[in-house]
């Protein structure tokens, strides 16, 4: 056949594929394949299109059947497609092998060859494929791809741990270069760099220090960082060198951080020494920058931190440069004008003695000159004001105020929001924050720990009021965002929650770092059309960065960019291993299960499509990472508390336990998933309990007798799990501050009996499957289980208008939505037991009978079918009975009236809301969407949101288990 | 008070402060990784004192004779960190690598109605070359704008166009 009939026939095959339309491309392919059947291209592309059908099965035959012996080109590269879909990388190896031993020299082939063993980190038959190209093609990238293998086997390989096998490795890699060196057959940038880094492995610091000054350094690489440099002048602790080198940069750029941490570490190593005269060079040298300099911040930061330093070392730092107040307030007094100074002094506040801290807050605010009869009078003294204020909260002066000194701060606060924003960001372009909102801000921390206080829900409706005044005003400000979707998720709003969440336009990596803020609330909000989207976006975004991360390594390569391999290969692993991302996955699943709204047939189905494989739990759990970004929300809390412990110290613990406790989470319920789904395959699988001279003759038994194995593992572990959780005492982390994180769904999920409820369940099936009449037992537990969701809901306290406690409301509807979980979750796995047990009596009856009866015979422990039939009824009644009443509880759940309408709210702070104004938007098609949610109805909303899916949800279970 | 580092994966993570601006556009991963893996030199991130990224640039050398120049992909300063003369700190990085790799030129594609960014560019020697038409999803208009290198020493590159030019037509 001609080869250019062919590939105009699968032209249409390849669009439909590129444009994801694979039924289409299935359809025309079989055309074609009617016509020539063999044509490989062409089967592959057939198992292409089957895959992204989700026939992987089938597509998987066509494969194994052309993986024999491909040998051109576009199906080697469709077969590498399939391979990579199917997650099958070592594959792409085997059939490229064999493709390059047909063709030796063939420079594509083993370029691909090479790409395929970087996906799998196989380096050392990198390194051979390498050279193999290289002795083709003599072109220099090929010669360093062997090189860099060899470094990857030397530090991330098997031989890696071999201290003497990958020093003999890296010297190797070394001469490798030395030789081009020797030649002049250095070409690239990259080239001379990975030379340094090898250098730097191998810890021979000078002759990188000696290699910097050749030609070939700075022919090829003009752009060699200084911090190569600095960081060997560190390694062989050459400080007198690299003071004078940080003195250098620092003169030409005296604003840089960086050199001068780099200056002052060599000056105290040189101290250190003995050379005491160094500490007045130092000094000297930071105070000409300072009277040099015009208002960089720079040199104003380094006397602070060479104070520390100093007082570190005990050396006496107030003779030579004064009280370190004193130098604290000269640089307020210069700097506080810029957002960023309260930042700066954070950094300090620490070393000021506790008991001046509060009157240096006071100090501060005195040299703003505002007070209680003044506002700031320009933006200057504004930005000063909130500083002073920010660094009042810093040193912990509203720790100890009373309600009364609280609530009357945070009306100053809002009355200074108001003035100041009139007063100078009234033209603020949409697109930019106001100066004026960071009292706003502060004020939503002020009154959260007024709330706190109070225990009142109240107050964080207020603040959320406020704060959605100030976007309204200034729609760009994240941070008010932030903290308005902190604020909902703590009062148990979903809707609200997902509206503001909206506005951030969270995606790609933020899905990742920043999806503890709601994604991982969500399985807590009831409101699964809200979710849905957000698992499904998250579950993409991780699968296919999983996949096109393996592109960044060979691009690497292609590029030569060797300094950034090892960081993508970390990178990969930390995207994949995330905790967010395992969470989401389970999540998702159970939260499919728990929506399957056909009849029993038409949920099996789908259960199976979901393909849970239950006896093996793939996650990884020490190599678990945490990827949140958890600074993103601003924070100005007390550094030290009453007690005078340091908060921060507490933060990173709230930080980690939450780390630790949300790995539990995840535990548990992956380990519950796999409990469903195993008593779901176990229940259709034929019954276990056959008498041994039948199990001697059919083969078919021993794997059944495996399937037994794998059931009680798993229910093993379910137990074993939920006991060691209980004696764990895990407790809730501290929810003192407005931005703690949240405290675990651990807490909600153990104390509600899923437990109780999901091992007697698990137990019912296993018996049922045995016919063992323990399985009466077990009903019997499952119904006390019941009941004791029965009293639970029955003495659900409607909400009323009752004054409410900050995580009363979602408490309650936290533990209402793990009872609809638990019931749903029993739902689906009871109406399998009854389809199998019930519905397959009439028909089986008369088979099992005699099975049934020998059995009896055999041992009088045994269940009839119809004795199982009774017992699932028995059951299911009770779950009915279960269903109705939540149902009817749902009411109870309707949240508190807010009274005030937003206005209202505000003339109750005495201000006077400006007409909804247009903000300012630039002639730009930047929409920052505006952002009106109306607190006033927006609890109420979500509530009949969640409630209407809620009863929906039940109705569906209802149906499903509907039977007589 | 900056500490200048380049860009590595793991401050995907972190720079959060700085890509809820609604000006700064958070790309898909590749985009990213396509710089890192293409051009690491030019990536380079700004950190406080504390560790808290407060901005970034991105950019990459293209182009070829006389046409060899660097380009700014993106620029963002976290609004913590504003007018503290990061961003000119941040372009003086690009131009210096520019210059160390010979090019000709500097440029970068701004919204016209960036009037901060634009005036920004300007202050830093930078003049409005051409006009790129619906350059922006939205429609909005780009403005090409460049600064010549020692190497251009007779600013030929900054002889500005008097047509706009569509997208597809810029080389
Ligand atoms: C544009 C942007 C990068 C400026 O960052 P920056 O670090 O604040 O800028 P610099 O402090 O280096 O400013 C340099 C000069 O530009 C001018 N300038 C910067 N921001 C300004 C503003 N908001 N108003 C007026 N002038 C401004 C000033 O003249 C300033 O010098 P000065 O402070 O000594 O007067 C920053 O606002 C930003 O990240 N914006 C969002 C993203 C964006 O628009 N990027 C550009 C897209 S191409």
């Amino acid at each position: 056949m001609d080869n250019s009939v062919n590939e105009r026939r699968l032209r249409s095959v390849f669009d439909a594929i590129d444009l994801g339309n694979n039924k289409k491309a299935l359809q025309e392919v079989e055309k074609v394949l009617k016509k020539t059947p063999n044509l490989k291209t062409g089967l592959a592309l057939k198992a292409l299109a089957l895959i992204r059908l989700g026939r992987e099965t089938e597509s998987q035959i066509i494969i194994d059947e052309l993986e024999k012996n491909p040998d051109d080109d576009s199906t080697l590269q469709v077969m590498t497609y399939c391979y990579r879909e199917l997650d099958q990388l070592d594959k792409i190896c085997t059939i490229y092998s064999n493709a390059a031993k047909k063709q030796p020299g063939n420079e594509e082939l083993l370029t691909q060859l090479f790409m395929a063993h970087v996906r799998v980190n196989d380096y050392k038959s990198q390194q051979a494929v390498a050279l193999q190209l290289f002795k083709a093609k003599p072109k220099n990238p090929y010669y360093f791809w062997a090189i860099m293998s060899i470094v990857l086997q030397a530090l991330r390989g098997p031989d890696s741990k071999d201290k003497e096998k990958s020093k003999v490795l890296l010297s190797l890699a070394q001469r490798m270069i030395d030789k081009l060196i020797k030649e002049d057959k250095i070409e690239a940038e990259q080239e001379v760099q990975l030379y340094i880094n090898i250098l730097e492995y191998q810890e021979k610091y000078e002759d990188v220090l000696n290699f910097l000054q050749t030609n070939v350094c700075t022919n090829f690489f003009p752009s060699a960082p200084i911090s190569i440099k600095i960081e060997i002048f560190k390694k062989l602790k050459k400080w007198n060198d690299l003071m004078l080198l940080a003195k250098e940069l620092l003169e030409e750029d005296p604003d840089r951080w960086d050199y001068y941490q780099d200056y002052l570490l060599s000056c105290f190593e040189l101290i250190k020494t003995g050379d005491n005269s160094i500490i007045n060079i130092c000094f000297n040298f930071i105070s000409e920058l300072i009277k040099a300099s015009t208002k960089v911040r720079g040199p104003y930061l380094a006397r602070l931190e060479m104070f520390k330093r100093m007082r570190d070392n005990k050396l006496d730092p107030e003779s030579l440069m004064g009280e370190y107040e004193v130098l604290l307030l000269d640089y307020f007094r210069i700097f506080g004008n810029k957002k960023c100074c309260v930042n700066d002094l954070k950094l300090f506040l620490e070393y000021l003695d506790t008991d001046r801290r509060s009157q240096f807050a006071s100090k501060l605010l005195q040299d703003t000159g505002i007070n209680s009869t003044s506002l700031p009078q320009n933006k200057d003294q504004l930005q000063k004001h909130i500083c002073s204020l920010q660094i009042s909260r810093l040193c912990g002066s509203q720790l100890s105020l009373s309600v009364e000194h609280l609530q009357a701060l945070y009306s100053a606060l809002t009355l200074h929001y108001e003035h100041s924003f009139s007063a100078f960001d009234k033209d603020l372009l949409s697109t930019d924050i106001a100066t004026s909102d960071q009292y706003a801000i502060l004020a939503a921390h002020v009154m959260y720990d007024l709330a706190i206080k109070l225990n009142s829900s109240e107050r964080l409706v207020e603040t959320l009021q406020f704060l959605n005044y100030l976007l309204r005003n200034s729609p760009s400000n994240f941070h008010a965002k932030l903290l308005c979707l902190q604020i909902f998720h703590i009062l148990g709003c979903p809707l609200g929650a997902h509206k503001i969440y909206d506005a951030l336009d969270v995606k790609h990596v933020q899905l990742d770092s920043m999806g503890y803020l709601h994604c991982a609330h969500l399985p807590l909000s009831g409101i699964n059309t809200l979710s849905k989207p957000i698992y499904d976006q998250t579950l993409k975004f991780f699968t296919a960065s999983y996949k096109d991360s393996l592109e960044y390594l060979a691009m690497s390569y292609k590029f030569g960019s060797f300094s950034k391999l090892q960081e993508f290969m970390d990178f990969r692993e930390k995207l994949s291993n995330s905790l967010h991302y395992s969470m989401i996955s389970v999540e998702a699943l159970l939260q499919e299960i728990v929506c399957l709204n056909g009849n029993h047939q038409q949920n099996y189905l789908q259960f199976q499509n979901m393909r849970i494989e239950p006896n093996e739990d793939r996650i990884k759990y020490e190599e678990l990472t945490d990827n949140r970004d958890l600074n993103v929300m601003l924070r100005w809390d007390p550094i030290y508390d009453e007690k005078q412990e340091s908060v921060y110290d507490k933060i990173k613990e709230i930080e980690k336990e939450s780390f630790i406790q949300d790995t539990e989470l995840l535990q548990l319920r992956s380990s519950l998933l796999r409990l469903v789904a195993a008593s779901v395959d176990l229940i259709h699988l034929p019954y276990g309990n056959i008498n041994s001279n039948t199990k001697e003759h059919n083969g078919h038994n021993t794997s059944i007798e495996g399937v037994d194995e794998n059931y009680k593992i798993i229910l093993e572990s379910w137990i074993e799990l939920n006991s060691r959780l209980k004696k764990s005492n895990y407790q809730r982390t501290s929810s003192q501050f407005l931005v703690n994180l949240l405290p675990s769904r651990l807490h909600y999920i153990i104390q509600l009996p899923y437990d109780k409820v999901f091992t007697s369940l698990g137990k019912f099936v296993y018996n049922l499957w045995m016919s063992n009449d323990k399985a009466k037992v077990f009903a019997k537990d499952i119904q006390d289980a019941f009941i004791e969701i029965k009293n639970s809901l029955e003495n659900l306290k409607p909400i009323g208008d009752n004054p409410q406690s900050i995580f009363e409301y979602r408490d309650i509807q936290s533990n209402f939505i793990g009872f609809v979980e638990i019931m749903s979750l029993c739902s689906f796995v009871l109406s399998n037991c009854y389809e199998k047990y019930n519905q397959n009596q009439s028909q089986s009856s008369s088979s099992k009978k005699k099975k049934q009866t020998s059995n009896v015979n055999d041992n009088t422990n045994t269940l009839s079918l119809k004795e199982k039939g009774v017992l699932i009824l028995d059951v299911i009644k009770e779950l009915k009975n279960l269903l109705s009443l939540a149902e009817s509880c749902l009411v109870k759940l309707k949240p508190q009236r807010i009274e005030k309408t937003l206005n209202e709210y505000l003339a109750s702070l005495s201000i006077i809301p400006k007409e909804s104004k247009k903000v300012n938007q630039p002639d730009s098609t930047t929409t920052v969407l505006s952002i009106d949610i109306d607190i006033h109805t927006i609890f109420d909303e979500s509530y009949h949101q969640t409630v209407k899916e809620l009863s929906l949800l039940i109705k569906d279970k209802l149906k499903l288990i509907n039977v007589k | 008070m900056t500490s200048l580092r380049p860009f590595v994966c793991n401050d995907m993570f972190k720079f959060n402060g700085v890509n809820l601006d609604p000006l700064t556009e958070t790309y898909g991963l590749s985009f990213y990784m396509q710089y890192l893996a293409h051009w690491p030199e030019y990536f380079q991130v700004a950190v406080a004192p504390s560790g808290e990224i407060m901005g970034y640039i991105m950019g990459k050398a293209e182009g070829h004779g006389e046409n060899w120049h660097g380009h700014v992909t993106a620029l963002s300063v976290s609004p913590d960190y504003r007018r503290l003369g990061l961003a000119a700190t941040l372009m003086k990085f690009l131009e210096d690598v520019s210059e160390k790799k010979r090019c000709f030129f500097v440029d970068l594609f701004v919204r016209v109605s960036n009037q901060i960014a634009i005036n920004m560019y300007k202050l830093l020697g930078y003049i409005v070359y051409r006009t790129v038409l619906e350059y922006y999803s939205g429609d909005e208009n780009a403005y090409d704008m460049r600064k010549a290198l020692k190497r251009d020493v007779d600013k030929k590159s900054m002889i500005p166009l008097s047509n706009p030019v569509r997208p597809e037509d810029i080389d």
